[in-house]
């Protein structure tokens, strides 16, 4: 073994993915000798060195999905609220620096999170959350005026295609989530059914119910379907659906952007 | 007023609101990196009436592997939307393998170490068409291999990235009590004209295992101590941009404005004892 010519070569990237593994590992097995021989010796120990990292990393970013989820947290409690997120924090860490994003996979890892399977609706109100802060950042859009509708032919109405408001989200659930939701989360769990439209036209985000055809009509919109063709969607789950009241509805709240027509590019 | 403070959410409001008469606001620019938002148009705002400063915490300019092209992209577009007179990062690393740790982790200072950070300083100079401030952070262990003291570190990285430095008194008072070296040394070994920005912020003594350990959890008033090492960072460098930084337990924003008032009246105590 020639030691001398290994002399150089690099160490830093090989150091920075023990480090890494030593923040959201238990600690025991995370200070590896390896990386005590990282570390200086003296005063304190390393491992409580460390562990000044480990804490700041770990109760950061459960801060974070605190933040983000709220109502969810305080209808777990907030001590299991902690215990689920600190699992998700270290089997799912973020992939990029931009926070306001982390939490994306967390109501679908809560739902198979075994403790919690008992309460779906945690889950549930999870999705909801999420819902609102993608709302919350989502492009700032004008919605579209409703006079830029009645200018139109009326044959041409059943081949419009409109486009939902950037922060439109629509959150099905077999809870009634959105008095849950107004209550902070300490209201009766109620498994009602809800469909419930998140948006933020403005500044507010606002979250408005919908009847089950009315969110049909919206499902078949958001995902390009011709007026036409949600309004048959709305009224197969809804007899008697009333689809220009719903229509003008979405429009007085801003749920779309814009419109096409057959034949625009 | 002649200093600054951290913009916080819980502050955004009042601060709109009343236009409180400090010198200029810092933001953390990841929390800016969305694609609209309320939180995005108060910044346009106030940005009419102050100075912004970005200040980052996610770039992990001590990665190995080299920065995210993708939040490099969004910091220029940030740049681009909010014309800062000054962006800054930090001496540390958060990003390894793909996953960013939300926290700044130290760097064993060492030739590789130096020669990552300068490629990855240089890096984003080009991609940002400006230069940026490097902050000094502030340390809780050291590595064995570090054979370059902090100061001789940022030094070198100055001279050859031509980027310029913040200096965080209270992460130099904390990373000298936790490692245990005189922050006077430290002073003077650092290249001063570079420092373009000067952070001052709380922090907690925590009992350790019998030792005591300082904490930068930016949660408290600045204390006698680093007020203290403050001014004897404005004898030795002179006077800089100085920002009080508040993040955990946020207090009323009176206290954040009584904060700066002090760092003003220091400054303006040592500018007359320089006059004297």
């Amino acid at each position: 073994m020639r030691s001398g010519r290994r002399k150089g070569w690099p160490v830093l990237p090989d150091l920075q993915n023990r480090f890494a593994g030593a923040l959201l590992q238990p600690l025991d097995a995370a200070l590896a000798p390896a990386l005590a021989a990282d570390l200086q010796q003296g005063g304190l120990p390393a491992a409580a060195r460390l562990t000044v990292y480990r804490n700041s990393v770990q109760a950061s970013l459960i801060g974070v999905l605190e933040a983000a989820f709220p109502v969810t947290a305080a209808m777990a409690g907030r001590e299991n609220f902690r215990v689920a997120a600190r699992r998700f924090v270290c089997s799912a860490p973020p992939c990029e620096a931009r926070l306001l994003a982390y939490g994306a996979e967390f109501p679908a890892w809560l739902a198979a999170f075994g403790p919690a399977r008992a309460q779906p609706w945690l889950a549930e109100m999870a999705r909801l959350e999420w819902a609102r802060n993608e709302a919350l950042f989502a492009e700032d859009a004008d919605p579209l005026p409703p006079e830029r509708l009645t200018l139109l032919l009326p044959e041409r109405i059943p081949g419009l295609r409109l486009e939902p408001h950037p922060s439109a989200r629509l959150v099905c659930s077999d809870y009634s989530l959105q008095r849950l939701w107004e209550s902070g989360g300490a209201g009766e769990i109620d498994s009602g059914g809800e469909h419930i439209l998140v948006l933020r036209p403005a500044f507010e985000v606002l979250q408005i119910r919908l009847s089950a055809g009315n969110a049909a009509l919206l499902a078949a919109l958001f995902s390009a379907a011709s007026l036409a063709s949600a309004a048959e969607a709305a009224l197969a789950l809804e007899p008697g659906f009333d689809l220009q009241a719903a229509l003008f509805e979405h429009l007085r709240l801003g749920s779309f952007r814009n419109f096409r027509l057959p034949g625009d590019s | 007023m002649r200093s600054g403070i951290g913009l916080r959410h819980g502050h955004v409001r009042q601060i709109l609101d009343r236009r409180p008469a400090v010198a200029f606001l810092e933001v953390h620019s990841e929390n800016y990196m969305s694609a609209g938002g309320p939180r995005r148009r108060a910044l346009f705002d106030l940005r009419r009436d102050y100075p912004v400063s970005l200040h980052g915490v996610g770039l992990s300019l001590g990665s190995a592997e080299g920065l995210s092209e993708h939040h490099l992209g969004r910091l220029h577009g940030l740049i681009e939307d909010y014309q800062p007179f000054l962006v800054s990062e930090h001496l540390a690393w958060s990003v390894t393998a793909g996953h960013y740790y939300n926290d700044l982790l130290p760097l064993p200072y060492s030739e590789e170490s130096l020669a990552a950070v300068c490629r990855n300083v240089d890096r984003a100079q080009q991609r940002l068409r400006r230069p940026i401030l490097v902050e000094n952070p502030s340390s809780y262990l050291a590595f064995a291999q570090s054979a370059i003291p902090e100061p001789e570190f940022l030094a070198e990285l100055v001279r050859r990235s031509g980027c310029g430095l913040l200096l965080d008194v209270n992460n130099l008072y904390v990373s000298a009590m936790n490692l245990g070296f005189a922050p006077e040394t430290y002073l003077a070994a650092l290249p001063s004209d570079a420092v373009g920005e000067i952070h001052l912020a709380g922090h907690a003594v925590r009992a350790v295992e019998g030792h005591s350990l300082l904490i930068d959890d930016h949660g408290s008033r600045v204390c006698d101590a680093v007020w203290a090492l403050y001014r004897r960072t404005l004898q030795h460098i002179g006077e800089r941009p100085a920002l009080i930084e508040w993040d955990t337990d946020l207090p009323s924003l009176e206290v954040l404005l009584d904060e700066a008032a002090s760092a003003d009246a220091i400054r303006e105590a040592e500018r007359l004892a320089g006059a004297a």
